[in-house]
């Protein structure tokens, strides 16, 4: 029986559409039942105040900063390297053998696995530098896994520059580098607070990496050298051990407001970047 | 040297990836004068211009050979400074493209490069001098700190020329700057051009022969790279010696 | 004056350029130093066809492990692919713009969820599930399968519907052109020149697949054994590290980062393939 290509149609847009329901469902439905679990247990001084009895009680305070911390420390070293890299590939050559290896290089360190990063981390910098496990290590350690993330959002930046404001500030005496600060980069922020947006948002999310490089301390840390406790760790250990469900929602929730809320801000800049682009 | 003579071509040729843009030309122009160029599209008139300011230079794969002099030096010697040559040589472009920032900041940005920025005071003088100049100050002198990017076509392209104005440059070179430009702004920078010719010299290279004929004191007609004829332009727009040139002028082709 | 400034910070940003180069040798050279010697010395052979893990008495055999990373890996593009392909095409092709330039975000927001909640979630809610209706402890190849397949949707979503979105129109157009239904024309045409791109991101998603740890710990049940059947637990490669890291010495840490190894090898294997799948179709 032969089935009239009308029909056959409407069968396959209808199991497609399913399937696509089906994947934003279950993702949607991820994130309600976090937080339908965990938003209960947010309260102020949950957010305020330390960790008791391993975590069965108490609040995260120290585990937020240590969470706000990470990042901070990663991005203040990724980002100077990251931008540094797309100014070069986009403002101080042409597409040559030389780029290919490095944008090569990039996407390669773009598709390691977070533990090796924590292999790597554990071996070089908590032992052979001597940091131990510390705020140090695992910003150094997240600072290259991000590295990839910024390159290409920066360069992506770069490129959305217009030409014609580097011609004119070329013909007006400027040398690349006053070109690069003066014009391209202020025109390229937005895209590239993008990328830093999406680069803290790893950084946050990310577990196996930060447990072999900053340890899982979780009270609040007086020097670089401090082991911290990010949430997704504290989230991990809760609920692995079997400490506290309730709490390990609650610090979930968290994790995941605050990882929709960067993304969603990221998103935003760019779609604002785009439309003031268009004009 | 010939102190009449501002800048002089001798057998200069440009190179793009290997390919002929202009051909061995051979030209002098006098200063504080205007010279238009004309041709047709492709003769390589806009690859003339940004010769002597040196911006082919930011093409990936480009060559030249032959001379080309700024005030009898040679501009592509190999220790000839390009930034400071722009500083001296300023262009305006076929588009308008005002730096995405105020009127105030797009004038004072040329006199603000290099490190030792003038003060305060003097960039607010010469940023009136240059408005005015550029017949642009009477109408933004009460918004001198809103977006440049805010300004109508033919305003936005005499903000450029302020640009180029407030840069004190020697010479002016400008690529068609009123193709998109309604015939009232036209005839202000035209206008501007002929009272500016007495303190700069300035290339002015257009598809449109008339304007050529309205405001030049010499012409060089150009075409598929190659000098074809230059002199006076009473005498290019109605006695040519090439027939290729009284071809282009009356019409024939373009 | 000003030729050689300019000229020092070129030279600068050649140096930063080279920072994503030369950290990827650092970690190169660090995994290959602390593994490489063990494999070499216990033999590479019986390091990944033995199925004995027992490292008090030194006997380090890492095919459970390989073959619980496979059985899983396959499992979740199982489910991931065909879903997230699908999906690709019915946002690309069936969804007015507007309504895909909403849910395409939206999507890769969500795959901003951190691993550990997937887990967590995996752990929660779908264990139960298997446990109760098919058998098992729940934690199980199963169970760490879905999770992932899960977790690469959106990864295959975003690069097909990029690779589906650069199919010029005119390809559609001719289909139509000849009469073609919208499906037809999708997948006649479309989706034959989106190949190499829907191809490459099921490629990474494998990849990702491979190098996920947090989720599989919680999931997959952790019993180092060869599996016989999907609802059976099982330690992955990447599950291995985590768990025995912290409490490795000598030889044992040795033959951990030796998996480290064996891991970056794959992924780089798989990650060079997608590339190249990707950077043909450009070619031609």
């Amino acid at each position: 029986m032969r089935i009239p290509p009308r029909s056959t149609q409407v069968i396959a847009v209808g199991l497609l559409g399913g399937a696509t329901l089906l994947t934003v469902a279950v993702l949607v439905f991820i994130i309600v039942f976090v937080l339908d679990k965990g938003l209960p247990v947010v309260t102020w001084s949950f957010l305020t105040s330390d960790p008791e009895d391993m975590g069965r009680a108490g609040g995260i305070f120290p585990i937020i900063i240590g969470t706000l911390l990470l990042p901070l420390l990663s991005l203040a070293i990724a980002l100077p390297l990251g931008v540094g890299t797309a100014v070069y590939l986009c403002e101080y050559t042409r597409e040559t053998r030389m780029t290919r290896v490095i944008r090569f290089g990039t996407d390669c360190l773009a598709g390691i696995p977070s533990i090796i990063f924590g292999l790597f981390g554990l071996v070089f910098f908590v032992g052979m530098l001597h940091m131990g496990w510390s705020l140090l290590s695992g910003g150094l350690t997240l600072a290259i896994m991000i590295l990839p993330t910024i390159i290409r959002t920066s360069e992506e930046a770069l490129r959305a520059v217009p030409q014609a404001y580097r011609e004119v500030s070329c013909s007006m005496g400027a040398t690349r580098w006053e070109t690069v600060r003066k014009v391209v980069l202020p025109n390229a922020l937005p895209g590239i607070v993008t990328g830093v947006m999406l680069g803290a948002g790893r950084c946050i999310s990310e577990t196996a990496a930060v447990i072999f490089t900053a340890g899982t301390v979780a009270s609040m840390p007086t020097s670089a050298f401090d082991s911290v406790r990010t949430m997704a760790v504290h989230f991990y250990i809760l609920a692995r051990e079997g400490i506290s469900n309730e709490n390990a929602y609650g610090t979930a929730a968290v994790l995941i407001l605050a990882v929709l809320l960067l993304n969603l801000t990221a998103y935003w800049m760019m779609h604002a970047f785009i439309r003031r682009r268009a004009r | 040297m010939n102190s009449l003579v501002k800048i002089a071509a001798r057998g200069f040729s440009v190179f793009f990836s290997g390919n002929l843009a202009l051909r061995s030309i051979t030209l002098e122009i006098h200063r504080n004068a205007i010279l238009g160029i004309i041709g047709p599209s492709g003769s390589g008139k806009t690859s003339f211009l940004r010769a002597i300011n040196r911006l082919n230079d930011l093409h990936p794969d480009s060559h030249i050979e032959g001379v080309l002099q700024l005030d009898g030096e040679d501009i592509y010697h190999p220790r000839f400074d390009p930034v400071a040559l722009r500083k001296r040589v300023g262009m305006v472009f076929a588009l308008p493209i005002p730096l995405p920032l105020s009127i105030y900041e797009n004038v004072v940005y040329g006199p603000r490069l290099g490190g030792h920025p003038p003060p305060r005071a003097e960039l607010d003088e010469l940023v009136e001098h240059s408005l005015r100049a550029a017949f642009l100050w009477d109408e933004v002198k009460d918004r001198l700190h809103t977006s440049g990017l805010r300004l109508s076509g033919g305003q936005q392209q005499r903000l450029c020329l302020a640009r180029v104005l407030a840069m004190q440059a020697e010479v002016i070179l400008l690529d068609e700057p009123c193709s998109g430009l309604d015939p009232i702004s036209t005839a202000k920078i035209e206008e501007a051009l002929t009272a500016l010719k007495s303190q700069h010299t300035i290339v002015l290279v257009t598809n449109n022969t008339k304007q050529a004929a309205r405001v030049a004191d010499k012409t060089a007609f150009f075409l598929m790279g190659e000098l074809v004829e230059h002199g006076p332009t009473r005498q290019i727009f109605t006695v040519p010696n090439d027939k290729r040139t009284n071809d282009y002028v009356t019409g024939r082709f373009g | 004056m000003r030729l050689s400034g300019d000229k020092v910070a070129q030279c600068v940003f050649l140096a930063i350029a080279f920072s994503a180069i030369a950290s990827l040798l650092l970690i190169a050279i660090f995994i290959l130093k602390e593994g490489l010697p063990f494999i070499l010395r216990y033999g590479p052979w019986n390091f990944l066809s033995s199925a004995d893990w027992r490292p008090q008495e030194g006997a380090f055999g890492i095919a459970p492990m390989i073959v619980a990373s496979l059985w899983i890996t396959a499992g979740a593009m199982l489910i991931g692919a065909p879903l997230g392909v699908a999906g690709a095409v019915f946002l690309s092709e069936f969804v007015p713009r507007p309504v895909m330039r909403v849910i395409k975000p939206t999507i890769e927001l969500l795959a901003g969820i951190p691993s550990v909640v997937y887990g967590f979630i995996g752990v929660m809610v779908l264990a139960p599930l298997i446990r109760n209706h098919l058998g098992g402890p729940g934690l199980s190849v199963l169970a760490a399968a879905v999770i992932l397949g899960i977790m690469v949707l959106p990864t295959i979503i975003s690069i097909s519907v990029d690779a589906i979105g650069a199919v010029p129109n005119s390809f559609r157009e001719g289909a139509l052109a000849l009469g073609a239904t919208r499906w037809q024309a999708v997948h006649m045409v479309v989706l034959k020149a989106a190949r190499s791109g829907i191809i490459a991101s099921i490629i990474l998603a494998m990849g990702r697949a491979v190098g996920e740890t947090m989720a599989v710990i919680m999931v997959a049940g952790n019993t180092i054994r060869l599996p016989h059947s999907a609802l059976e637990p099982v330690r992955t490669l990447t599950a291995n590290i985590a768990i025995e890291m912290s409490a490795a010495t000598g030889m044992h840490r040795q033959a951990l980062f030796a998996t480290g190894v064996v891991l970056f090898v794959v992924i780089m294997i798989l990650n060079s393939l997608a590339m190249t799948v990707l950077h043909r179709k450009v070619g031609r």
